[in-house]
């Protein structure tokens, strides 16, 4: 109802002021354009999260120094805090980063996010600045239209900042008409009401723009023709930037709990930050005309003094809150506590990470990781082993011998329950991700979608196989015992083998030790080694029990083959070449002949 | 910096093709390096194994490495070319 109202009350207002003043429009249209340049900007710096932004991540955010720096440089270079964080907050979601080290990199964009003051007090109200906009607007737009990612992410960076300039610009010159019309200073409220009432107008005006650049340069260029008090402009900017948070608070609302705490860590710095800076104004201001008369700010540039005052209130933010974030992370922890999870709900996946390529591709592949966990369970289980026997060093013919009493579980009743929901969510996801990817990283989420297939086939195989295993390995004929256990045994040792791949992540030829796996699965068919034939013609086995053992056999070698298609693709890490080149090199079928003739040959 | 050589730059910045084969040549180096690697630790592991059951899995390994590295070589010099 409310949302109903105040959109058509705002149009309304907003068209009955342009009626009304010419100058209000030029001023919010400026308002507009800045944010359209801020657009274009957010847009630009993605096209570069792939990969760069991540790698840049992962090595800056092992110590708090690190990731408060990291939010530092990158918000300066962006000059935007709500990008970083929304970023940070669908990094934190995807698990690739812990929430103190997000926190620290908040804390980092508050302080980076007030170079945006300098700028425009310092460059944007001194120089004409409309003259660069117009060449950087015609270069920016001319390379948004080219084939190249990097050259498309290049124009949309220079368009952004052209149409901020231009923004800026048209709220310059629609203030200094404003000043001959109406005087708003008249409406100047001294002392602490005012204070307080400015910071909250300050709030409401970021809240509605969702940006604390736009507040602050409607400030600066009202400070610089005198149409806001110095004291008044102070408050609006501390409001600016509680109301900032906003933006990620809303960011974190697709996010899981990592993503909410993240926002919460914001929302308590910023509140804290601005109950010091309000309680300590006038003291702080003090320190703002001290630190202004030693780098030789004037005593009335007052738009310079409000970006130093901008960067010294973050600055006691940051000290004040720095030795609490691990409070704070436990206090956030206590207060959001992480839902327990049944193990069939995604983990990784949210939208929050959708809009970020390389980021959304490391969520699937970590819940297709997820996916294949609980998978791992369902067929050691299959086959009457247990999970901690698989991963130990115990030799795998004597664990099938000594666990031939596990009771089989209900394969289908597990499916259901902990892979199905699972993997509709990762390739409902993926349906929807796909969308914002160039055709390399579409490629990469579809064979991550095949390994997820890959899972599921391995899942049904071994419920065909149970039927026959699960009578078979406890039958007195001998002979029909050790075979089924010969086939428990080499699906363990997958499993184990699988398992070792996994851990050894970083070593990019890990995954083509899986290669072995083929060779072996191709050694040890019975159905073609010539055991099989022996057993009946010795008439050890029934016709019937050897028919049940082709399939068998037949299903073992699927499960087989799709477990290491699925470890291929799966636990493949690093940047995306290498990835190919592991996969480009992992042996076929007439590679595998090619191995066993060398084999042959040499017995 | 010499116009011819900032005219190679850009065009080598521009053609994505070219520049992601030059990547996944740099990457196949680094991958055949590593299992270069690993084929010489198995042989020394090989030379001083004295089970011959353990001998023979070694060697099974080994086979693997090298049909895999005389794979990857081929599709080296593919991209070699093509990097050019």
């Amino acid at each position: 109802m409310m949302r109903k109202i105040v959109l058509p009350t705002i149009l309304f207002l907003l068209a009955y002021g342009f009626w009304v003043s010419p100058n209000f429009k030029e001023i919010a249209a400026g308002v507009s354009i800045f944010l359209f340049g801020m657009l274009f900007l957010e847009e630009g710096f993605k096209a570069f999260t792939g990969g760069l932004l991540e790698r840049l991540l992962k090595k800056t955010t092992d110590s708090t120094w690190k990731a408060l720096s990291f939010g530092v440089v990158s918000t300066t270079i962006m000059q935007s805090s709500s990008l970083v964080s929304v970023i940070t907050i669908s990094f934190l979601g995807a698990g690739l980063i812990g929430l103190a080290a997000g926190i620290g990199i908040i804390f980092g964009a508050n302080l980076g996010t007030t170079t945006g003051a300098w700028l425009i007090a310092g460059f944007g109200l001194k120089v004409k600045i409309s003259a660069y906009a117009m060449p950087m607007l015609v270069f920016g737009i001319i390379l948004v239209f080219q084939k190249s990612r990097n050259l498309k992410g290049i124009g949309y960076v220079l368009a952004g900042l052209g149409f901020l300039f231009l923004g800026i610009h048209h709220m310059k010159e629609g203030f200094e008409a404003f000043r001959d019309t109406i005087d708003l200073t008249a409406f100047a409220v001294a002392g602490y009401p005012g204070i307080l009432l400015f910071t909250l107008i300050g709030v409401f005006a970021t809240v509605v723009m969702q940006s604390s650049h736009a507040t602050l340069v409607i400030i600066i260029t009202a400070l610089a023709a005198q149409q806001i008090t110095y004291e008044n402009a102070l408050a609006l900017a501390i409001g600016a930037n509680i109301g900032t948070t906003i933006t990620a608070i809303l960011g974190s609302m697709s996010s899981n709990v990592q993503g909410k705490r993240l926002a919460g860590a914001h929302l308590v710095f910023n509140m804290v930050t601005a109950i010091l800076a309000i309680v300590f104004l006038y003291q702080i201001a003090d320190a703002v005309d001290w630190v202004s008369s030693v780098v030789g700010i004037e005593d009335d540039n007052y738009a310079l003094k409000l970006a130093v005052f901008h960067t010294i209130f973050n600055l006691i933010g940051i000290l004040a809150m720095l030795p609490f974030i691990n409070t704070l992370v436990k206090f956030l922890m206590r207060k959001m506590p992480e839902k327990i999870l049944s193990v069939a709900e995604p983990k990784y996946l949210n939208d929050s990470v959708i809009e970020l390529p390389d980021t959304a591709i490391e969520a699937v592949r970590k819940e297709t990781l997820h996916l294949y966990d609980n998978a791992f369970a369902i067929i050691a289980h299959g086959l009457s082993l247990h999970r901690h026997d698989i991963l130990s060093e115990k030799a795998l013919d004597e664990v099938t011998l000594e666990s031939s009493t596990v009771p089989p579980i209900d394969i289908d009743a597990e499916y259901e329950q902990n892979v199905k929901g699972l993997y509709g969510d990762i390739v409902g996801f993926i349906s929807r991700a796909q969308t914002n990817m160039s055709a390399d990283q579409a490629d990469e989420l579809f064979a991550l979608r095949a390994a997820g297939r890959d899972i599921v086939e391995a899942i049904k195989d071994t419920k065909h196989l149970q039927k026959n295993m699960s009578q078979y390995m406890i039958s007195d004929n001998e002979y029909i015992r050790a075979e089924y256990n010969k086939l428990r045994a080499h699906l363990g040792s997958v499993l184990r083998r699988l398992g070792v791949v996994e851990q050894e992540g970083d070593d990019p030829t890990s995954i083509l030790s899986l290669d072995i796996i083929k060779l072996e699965m191709e050694e040890n068919d019975s159905t073609v080694n010539g055991v099989l034939e022996a057993l009946i013609r010795e008439e050890n086995i029934s016709p019937l029990m050897a028919t049940s053992l082709m399939n068998d056999a037949s299903y073992a070698y699927d499960v087989t083959k799709n477990l290491v298609q699925m470890g291929e693709v799966l636990f493949a890490t690093g940047i995306q070449p290498m990835k190919e080149a592991e996969r480009a090199i992992a042996l076929d079928d007439d590679d595998i002949a090619e191995a066993l003739e060398r084999e042959k040959t040499r017995a | 910096m010499k116009i011819p050589k900032l005219l190679k730059k850009v065009e080598h910045y521009i053609d994505a093709d070219k520049k992601k084969q030059c990547k996944q040549r740099d990457s196949m180096r680094e991958v055949l390096k590593q299992l270069k690697k690993k084929q010489r630790l198995l042989r020394e592991k090989q030379d001083s194994e004295k089970d011959d059951k353990k001998r023979k899995h070694i060697q099974k390994d080994l086979d693997i490495i090298f049909v895999q590295r005389k794979k990857g070589l081929k599709a080296l010099k593919k991209l070699q070319d093509s990097c050019r």
